[in-house]
């Protein structure tokens, strides 16, 4: 994955550096740089919606309380999902029951091809419907690398499998959706 | 490669606006009814969670993470407090439990190593799965005081009922 980064900004590696350094603006740059992500990819793993913040600021802490562990194999931000993931199973498994993923109707906003963005919303919403029924690491190389734009090389580090390996769950996870929006 | 594979394989840098689809590539996917739905899957995943991300208060995250990691027990909890304590000894524990059949240490009699069905001790059924890990991970350096000369001496099949009987 790249992650865009504009000129001039201090690398992940280099704000981990300036933290662990003592300075506390280090720690809110990279959750600014970052949250937004994982708060993405924790809701289209499972989580529920109200539970997706503190699962985020729940990451971070034992991501910053474990830098210790991130060798710079991966991306700070392919670490911090990987926390996440063990995270948000962990909830689930406290939570077993409750629906996995949480499907609301939201206003949409009106627009120039009302009927091309029903469409458009109708499929998201089957999409992330069928997530739901899927085995999790299907549901969570999907996410990578559908949602993050993650290569299979930068998934297989975040989730703890090969690259092969997250190009099968990949497509077992496309052959699915496809299903659903056919 | 096929056409398919390439293309499937460049969805996600062109769905995120890394690279473009070339006159080819745009040629192979209006005619390719796979592809096309695969692009549609693709570019519905991309959207995912765009909503929750907007209406994540960022800078309270922030402020809060860093809070919680300048007290020394901040989020932690109780847990944290006795982890390194309570570690060892929950350790111990389920060595115990898995090493011994019900009622003590077997007969010097007995030909059978059938083990006692595990119970799981109160203490670990209140833990989290991560600190349940926590606790399999310390179990080969941390289980001295318990009768067994090695944590590699369980067979699979006991390491298994090990994990069954703290994951629950």
């Amino acid at each position: 994955m790249i992650e865009l980064q504009p000129a001039g900004d201090p690398s992940d590696a280099a704000l981990v550096g300036a933290w662990q350094a003592g300075d506390e603006r280090a720690a809110t740059t990279l959750v600014k740089r970052h949250a937004g992500a994982l708060g993405r990819f924790l809701y289209g793993a499972g989580a529920p919606p109200d539970a997706v913040e503190d699962l985020v600021q729940e990451t971070f802490i034992r991501a910053f309380r474990g830098l210790d562990s991130w060798r710079g194999e991966a991306s700070f931000r392919s670490w911090l999902f990987r926390i996440g993931s063990n995270l948000r199973k962990d909830h689930f498994r406290r939570e077993r029951g409750r629906q996995v993923v949480q499907l609301e109707d939201t206003d949409l906003p009106s627009t120039a091809d009302p009927q091309g963005e029903a469409e458009a919303s109708e499929t998201g919403r089957r999409i992330e419907g069928g997530l739901a029924t899927l085995p999790r690491l299907q549901r969570e190389v999907f996410l990578l690398r559908a949602q993050q734009g993650m290569e299979y090389e930068e998934i297989a580090l975040a989730l703890g499998t090969t690259a092969g390996a997250a190009r099968v769950h990949y497509h077992h996870a496309v052959k699915r959706l496809k299903e659903l929006i056919a | 490669m096929s056409e398919c594979t390439q293309l499937s394989d460049r969805m996600a840098a062109v769905a995120h606006g890394r690279n473009e689809w070339s006159a080819t590539e745009k040629a192979h996917l209006a005619s390719c009814a796979n592809c096309t739905a695969e692009w549609r899957v693709m570019q519905a995943g991309a959207m995912i969670g765009a909503e929750v991300a907007a209406s994540l208060p960022v800078d309270f995250v922030a402020t809060r993470v860093v809070a919680a990691l300048k007290s020394p027990a901040g989020s932690r909890g109780w847990w944290a407090r006795l982890r390194w304590f309570a570690l060892p000894l929950a350790a111990a524990a389920a060595v115990a439990l898995v090493v011994f059949p019900r009622g003590g240490p077997a007969s010097p009699g007995g030909t059978t190593t059938e083990m006692a069905e595990v119970s799981v001790l109160p203490e670990l059924e209140s833990l989290e799965a991560s600190d349940l890990e926590m606790v399999l991970e310390l179990l080969p350096d941390r289980a001295g005081p318990v009768e067994i000369r090695s944590f590699e001496e369980l067979t699979d099949d006991e390491v298994t009922r090990l994990i069954n009987s703290l994951e629950g």
